[in-house]
């Protein structure tokens, strides 16, 4: 496990680190409203005022996708902390519990599995209306079920190690055990999928808004200001050069951290 | 080495299929004068009779009704030479004489008898606007009795729907409707093209072009493109962000249209703009001039129900709401509202805060909207609806203004819209509008004939709406044409489901 400092994975987390940094900062850096209109500079190209431009209701670009990192990483972080904390829940208490409940919660996990997430969201953001907590509940419903069928494999995988038994001969409880012994121990193969499905998650949230059905007017969004500016590929195209880098920018940095965090911690196992 | 060889030739092999793709599409075959023209909207099928179907055949040049409109908006004979009004109840059509149906079968009043009823048993609204009772042929006339007074049957006439139609020929009516105008569909594939020929016994003599091929190019981007690389020649609608694409080599028509885009305001108790005062404000503190910018293409700034160029004396009308955010102020003021400490007016205690309901893919007009409401003090929510369908059944306590974009002058007549929008209990007055002025004049306008009295009628209608503040109307968007400097007789019409003539050509 440490043959060699994980250079890159340092730079990495450090660029990771900056770059989250600077979007929960934006309410500080911005240098306007993010939704303030002036329809007198409309469509204004790149200027020492307005750095990226303004959209077609006079808003200044830069300040947009600032604030609109702060949505669109939130909306990711906290759709993946929640799946994850349900999923690695379940999964561990079927891994760990009787094979009566672990039956039935893994019957649970595989039906939830055979649905089709992006089917099921859409047809939840639906019925429900889109907002915010509508889209982060609906992919929440389905998604936890990955986490918890990785972690189930991996909790029975460690349950039945050696160093299990002697804990359990030593006279630690149940609860002890999964705590001191086995989260330990299946948590880094769990973060590095966690980490990785970061970057879908942005995705999947900004196409959400793409089709309308995400992150609603006013609010800044990379996804949602795609979307508002997608007539304007030919006459305004940086409308949607900006946002789209924003994006592409975040995922590889997250794919490239969970890639980095797999060699450094040696988990292909 | 020779791998690398191998992997770039084969990628060139498939540029070189790509490209040659490509060009072989933008060069047909045509003989003669064609031309190619690009639609927002294809129906379903292209039977008259079906939906909203019909537009497109009027559109397209190839279906006629009895009279039509001038693009300066008066009624004028089409297929029928003149008409006059007999009694109230009674109509006397006489009808053009050698007119042919594509199927070289002669149109004589009987069959546009057959036409008219066809189209009443199988278009419950048709049937609704013409109220016709009976229709009995008199030579060439066509004389039409209707259930009660109908002062909009000329008008109701001119409804796509009617155009006239050969129904003992009804076998390819969904694809290929035997009709009587300049070209002649040969072939229609749903969402697509639709491809016309010349019709050669056409009554009005030869028609400009030899063959037509109209394409639905219904995104906004997608249809400005296929004319910039000459995939079209023609296009209708045009959006502000596109519209700075065309400058040489092109021509941009503009019109003042007949749209209105309004915020339908909620008139019950269930809403602040119960009270005249606030909606009055509401209407002083938005920015017309702005609305128009965001719309642009030439549009012009609202103000009433009725845009300037439906000829409703829009310049006399008086109060039209100015932006003027210290009158607004002092409107609100007057009706017993304050600002509190976060700079918003309340009432009681109470912030006012407002929701509007939304449906449109473009909500660049509702944001700016926000914020100008938000800048003046008062909150608004701006609540995205599914589809317009669902602004029906929203019920009063689901908004407080909703999204309209509404056609004030279809068939060139004022009745359909206010008697749909303004009268009590109305399908489409979701916000529960209510004056027995407004309602007694809209029952006035159905039974009166005359036309400038009927241009009276919608004048006092209107100033009383005005005065009522009834709704927030922010613009009317122009219509517009755009080609290339080749093609020739394309008009841009006030009512846009009216573009091809026999005129139109290329060169």
């Amino acid at each position: 496990m440490n043959r060699q400092k994980p250079y890159t994975l340092y730079v990495m987390l450090v660029l990771a680190a900056l770059w989250i940094a600077f979007f929960l900062c934006a309410p500080y850096i911005a240098p306007f409203d993010p939704e303030t209109t002036s329809i007198a500079d409309r469509l204004q190209d790149i200027s020492s005022t307005h750095l990226l431009g303004t959209d077609q209701l006079g808003r200044d670009v830069w300040s947009r996708i600032l604030y609109g990192g702060k949505a669109s990483l939130g909306i990711a972080f906290t759709i993946i902390g929640i799946s994850g904390a349900i999923g690695i829940a379940i999964g561990g208490l079927a891994g760990f519990s009787t094979p009566r409940i672990d039956r039935w919660l893994s019957r649970l996990i595989d039906l939830v599995l055979g649905f089709p997430n992006m089917v099921i969201a859409i047809a939840f953001i639906g019925i429900m209306g889109p907002s915010i907590t509508n889209v982060i509940i609906s992919l929440c419903i389905t998604k936890w079920a990955e986490y918890a069928r990785i972690t189930r494999g991996l909790v029975q995988i460690e349950r039945h190690a050696e160093y299990i038994t002697f804990a359990r001969m030593s006279g630690a409880s149940n609860l002890r055990i999964l705590w001191r012994y086995i989260l330990p121990n299946v948590l880094p193969p769990l973060v590095i999928v966690i980490i990785q499905h970061l970057g879908d998650a942005i995705i999947l949230v900004a196409s959400f808004s793409l089709i309308g059905i995400g992150v609603q007017p006013p609010d800044p969004e990379w996804g949602a200001i795609l979307l508002s500016s997608r007539d304007f590929l030919q006459t305004a195209p940086w409308l949607l050069i900006y946002p789209g880098l924003a994006i592409f920018i975040t995922v590889v940095l997250f794919n490239y951290i969970g890639d980095a965090l797999r060699d450094a911690l040696d988990v292909s196992r | 080495m020779k791998r690398w060889l191998l992997a770039c030739l084969s990628m060139l092999c498939m540029v070189a299929l790509l490209v040659g793709c490509g060009n072989d599409t933008a060069k047909d075959d045509k003989q003669g004068k064609h031309m190619n023209v690009g639609l927002y909207w294809f129906g379903e099928t292209l039977d008259p009779t079906h939906e909203w179907d019909a537009w497109t055949l009027t559109r397209i040049g190839a279906g006629e009704t009895l009279a039509t409109v001038t693009p300066d908006m008066k009624f004028t004979p089409q297929l029928a030479d003149s008409w006059e009004n007999v009694d109230p109840t009674t109509w006397k059509f006489h009808i053009r004489e050698n007119v042919k149906f594509h199927n070289g079968t002669p149109m004589t009043p009987q069959k546009v008898k057959e036409s008219i009823e066809y189209t009443m048993k199988q278009s419950a609204r048709s049937a609704k606007a013409v109220k016709i009772e009976s229709i009995a042929v008199d030579g060439q006339n066509l004389i039409i009795k209707t259930t009660e007074p109908n002062g909009s049957l000329l008008s109701s006439l001119t409804e796509p729907a009617f155009v006239i139609m050969d129904t003992a020929d009804l076998k390819d009516v969904a694809s290929k409707p035997v009709l009587t105008g300049p070209y002649k569909i040969t072939s229609f594939k749903k969402g697509e093209t639709i491809e016309l020929a010349a019709f050669a016994d056409y009554w009005g003599g030869k028609p400009g072009l030899d063959s037509v091929t109209v394409k639905d190019i219904e995104d906004n981007n997608k249809r400005a493109m296929a004319l910039q690389s000459k995939d079209v020649d023609v296009i209708q609608k045009v959006d502000s962000a596109n519209r700075s694409l065309f400058k040489d080599g092109f021509n941009i028509q503009d019109v003042a249209g007949v749209r209105v885009f309004m915020l339908k305001a909620n008139n019950t108790e269930a809403s602040p703009l119960h009270d005249k005062a606030v909606r009055s404000a509401i209407a002083h503190i938005i920015n017309y001039d702005s609305m128009a910018k965001i719309i642009g293409n030439g549009s012009t700034p609202g103000a009433a129900p009725f845009p300037p160029s439906a000829n409703l004396g829009y310049d006399a009308i008086a109060n039209k709401p100015m932006t003027d955010v210290a009158k607004a102020d002092q409107i609100l003021t007057q009706a017993g509202y304050a600002k509190n400490a976060n700079g918003m007016y309340a009432k009681d205690g109470k912030e006012l805060a407002i929701t509007i309901a939304i449906w449109g893919k473009d909500t660049s007009l509702y944001e700016e909207i926000q914020q100008e409401l938000k800048q003046a003090g008062i909150n608004v929510t701006l609540k995205k609806l599914q589809s317009p369908d669902e602004v029906d059944t929203l019920g009063t306590d689901g908004f407080d203004l909703v999204e309209r974009n509404v056609v004030t002058m279809s068939t060139n007549d004022p009745y359909w819209f206010l008697s749909l929008f303004y009268k009590s209990g109305a399908k489409a007055n979701v916000g529960g509008y209510s004056n027995p002025q407004v309602d007694a004049l809209i029952d006035q306008l159905s039974v009166t004939f005359d036309q400038n009295e009927r241009s009276n009628i919608a004048k006092q209608a209107q100033q009383i709406l005005v005065d009522d503040v009834a709704d927030i109307y922010l613009l009317y968007p122009s219509a517009t044409v755009v080609s290339t400097t080749k093609v020739k007789n394309v008009p841009v019409h006030p009512i846009d489901y009216y573009l091809l003539t026999k005129d139109s050509t290329i060169e």
